[in-house]
């Protein structure tokens, strides 16, 4: 039963990610996404992991998803290029076949090499273990002991880019002008190159218009 | 009880998916996706090999990952609105200002 429900969900996860990057549509992308983020939820449950299991779908599907789908719906993304292979140089499309191929190799080497070898000392969170103890409960005790020190410094991460998100996204409150970091205001002249502000300039009308 | 190796070939399976996603899209938001993507591969594969040892070291390290991830999500999507709003596109062959 555990094996059958495996094969299902990685087959899934796999199709499902394999649907992300062919998808012109980025909507359909995200759907996809979202697919292969249960999957991976499912495969937790199934290596009896299910705290991760639960932070997988709130965090992954619930919180960073749900921005992307945001993101897409807010700047009304479409289409770009001519479906899967998009990117315009032939150098590029040959150096991606080959680069995946030759990691796909690696890493598949590097498993079947280095996976029997996996025998260090057991620790003490054996099934047993989470099992009496419970799987939150220990990864509580853990993170809170031994891991606190970097618990603390991704508080400090999290509020650094919550701060860098607003610095970047911040409008400019007078047309034509941007507000630098430090609060002053510039005239867009200045600090765009000549080539990317062109576009904007010749017709705005016409922008303002989508 | 399926080996830890079957996990560890569907994690590097979905991270190949992402580093191909990542080379071959033009938008900026697939590619954005392909990273979470490869994120999730890395975690299964950490989790994986958690549970052969017997150890929670890895499933600490699946939770910084994932701040990481929710960080990175929130700067990298305020990059792709600030790129919207020069460019009108979230094409990434169109950034090439820096491009030699």
């Amino acid at each position: 039963m555990t094996t059958v429900l495996f094969y299902v969900f990685s087959i899934l996860a796999v199709v499902s990610a394999l649907m992300v990057i062919t998808r012109r549509n980025p909507v359909n992308s995200a759907i996809s996404l979202l697919l292969t983020f249960v999957c991976i939820a499912a495969l937790y449950i199934l290596l009896n992991t299910p705290f991760l299991a639960v932070i997988q779908i709130t965090v992954y599907a619930g919180a960073i998803l749900v921005l992307i789908l945001f993101v897409i719906m807010l700047l009304n993304l479409g289409e770009i290029g001519q479906g899967f292979f998009d990117i315009t140089s032939t150098g590029q499309r040959v150096a991606a076949i080959v680069l995946s191929v030759v990691l796909l190799i690696e890493l598949g080497f590097a498993t079947v090499q280095g996976s029997p070898r996996v025998a260090a000392a057991l620790g003490i969170y054996g099934d047993e273990t989470i099992a009496r103890v419970g799987h939150t409960q220990s990864i509580g005790r853990v993170l809170f002991t031994d891991y606190v020190w970097p618990f603390e410094v991704i508080t400090v991460l999290l509020i650094v880019a919550i701060v860098g998100a607003v610095l970047i996204t911040r409008h400019d409150p007078q047309e034509g002008q941007v507000v630098m970091p430090d609060g002053s205001e510039m005239p867009v002249e200045e600090i765009c190159e000549e080539e990317s502000c062109e576009e904007e300039e010749e017709n705005p009308a016409s922008e303002e218009g989508k | 009880m399926i080996p830890m190796h079957h996990y560890l070939i569907v994690s590097l399976i979905l991270f190949t998916v992402g580093v191909l996603g990542v080379l071959v899209r033009r938008n900026a938001i697939v590619i954005f996706m392909s990273i979470e993507l490869m994120l999730n591969a890395v975690n299964l594969a950490f989790v994986a090999v958690s549970k052969q040892l017997h150890q929670m070291d890895g499933q600490i390290f699946v939770f910084f990952i994932m701040a990481v991830a929710a960080a990175e999500a929130a700067i990298g999507l305020a990059i792709v609105v600030a790129f919207y709003r020069n460019k009108r596109s979230v094409d990434v062959e169109k950034i090439n200002v820096m491009k030699w």
